[in-house]
């Protein structure tokens, strides 16, 4: 209509420079220029506040508009996300009172979860369910029965896939650990506390008759707990690891005050474990590891677990992922 | 279009997009675990809120630059 307007009464030939003429102006303007019009005897600033007010007051309608289609996009894009986490946020329970910043940052790190859950192969979805019931029932206080492998690889893979995911979000040890702060904090008005999640009463559910061939895996990747498995089946995930059993004897001088063969044990971790990591950063994470087997502390901290992430590089985090899920064999 | 190609539309609308940061959190990280259909229920919201703000974007700039043209040329009769 506007441009109807202007080609209607659009000038024949350009105003000369000076000679600007009211009548030239396009169609959209003309109720402002008819109120600037209408104040003759009006100071010029004047002018220019009426001619600007009631030119705002007509394209406010473009405002009011994207207002709309705003809004139209928030809500749209609101179900395609709790389509996704509802069923996460619902089981997560967090207290209706907790404040909106922190509801939105503890949903953020369920939906993490809840993505890295549908990333775990769908054969492997069944013992994924199992091992968190069994965590459920961990975390209520419950005696579980003892995991199995594949609950444990299922679970481990769930950790790694979320870490990985927190990881990449706060991608420095400092954020790192002020968002594992926050989450602690928030949690504790949930149906899983982070702190509870992570103490040794709720992870020994993944740590059962260890016999030494997992017990070494185990002292390895401290993160992924071990199992009471048959023989058979850790012999086939050492496999996957590229780990010996002499490798695996090496690694238990890892929970040993002091270390025993601490650069041999570098030199297996280096060879099966962190192959993408440097030697420093493996020694950091052996110190770390073999603090958490001596001193046996109660949970695992924030900076604690905040020093193990940081000291494994990404790609040793995705390929222990992809060897949990069977997606790479070494 | 196939899942990957979508997935990249949606990254490429969302800095645009008028949706809260909050909600840009979410859709990066549930995106990877999105199926086709869902993937194309969010492409189709924010292809449209792009399409439509894109509109409106242009009549405003149009209406501004013809603002600006009356205050030049006020300022010229005031001359």
């Amino acid at each position: 209509m506007a441009r109807e307007e202007q080609k209607q009464t659009a000038p024949q030939e350009k105003p000369k420079e000076g000679k600007f003429k009211l009548e030239n102006i396009p169609g959209a303007f003309s109720k402002a220029l008819e109120n600037v019009g209408k104040s003759k005897d009006k100071h010029w600033y004047e002018k220019i506040a009426i001619f600007a007010k009631t030119f705002w007051n007509e394209i406010r309608g473009i405002e009011d508009e994207k207002k709309e289609v705003s809004a139209e996009a928030k809500a749209e894009a609101n179900k395609s996300i709790d389509a996704r986490v509802n069923d996460a946020k619902a089981a997560a329970k967090l207290d209706e009172k907790t404040p909106e910043a922190d509801k939105e940052f503890f949903n953020e790190a369920v939906a993490m979860v809840a993505t890295a859950g549908g990333e775990v192969p769908v054969e492997m979805q069944d013992a994924l369910k199992s091992a968190k019931g069994k965590l459920t029932d961990s975390v209520n206080n419950k005696t579980p029965e003892m995991s199995t492998l594949d609950e444990v690889k299922a679970m481990g893979s769930l950790s790694l896939l979320t870490i990985a995911k927190f990881k990449a979000k706060y991608n420095d040890p400092t954020k790192f650990k002020e968002a594992l702060d926050r989450l602690y904090k928030i949690s504790d008005k949930s149906a899983f506390k982070l702190e509870k999640l992570l103490s040794m009463p709720v992870l020994k559910i993944f740590k059962t008759e260890i016999n030494s061939t997992v017990e070494g895996i185990q002292a390895g990747l401290s993160f992924i707990p071990g199992s009471g498995i048959e023989k058979g089946q850790g012999l086939k995930l050492l496999e996957s690891f590229n780990l010996t059993t002499d490798d695996v004897d090496t690694l238990k001088g890892i929970k040993e005050q002091p270390m025993k063969n601490e650069s041999e044990i570098a030199a297996v971790m280096k060879k099966s474990i962190f192959p993408n990591t440097n030697e420093a950063k493996i020694k950091n994470v052996m110190k770390i590891t073999n603090k958490l087997m001596v001193e046996k502390p109660d949970h695992i901290d924030t900076q604690t677990l905040t020093d193990l992430v940081f000291n494994i590089e990404d790609s040793d985090i995705k390929r222990l992922i992809e060897i949990l899920t069977g997606k790479k064999s070494a | 279009m196939n899942k990957e190609e979508l997935k990249k539309a949606i990254l490429g609308f969302l800095p645009t997009s008028t949706i809260t940061t909050h909600q840009k959190s979410m859709i990066e990280i549930i995106l990877p675990g999105m199926n086709e259909e869902e993937l194309s229920t969010l492409y189709k919201t924010l292809s449209t809120e792009h399409e439509k703000m894109e509109k409106l974007n242009e009549k405003q700039k149009r209406a501004e630059l013809k603002y600006k043209m009356m205050v030049d040329g006020l300022n010229k009769l005031k001359k």
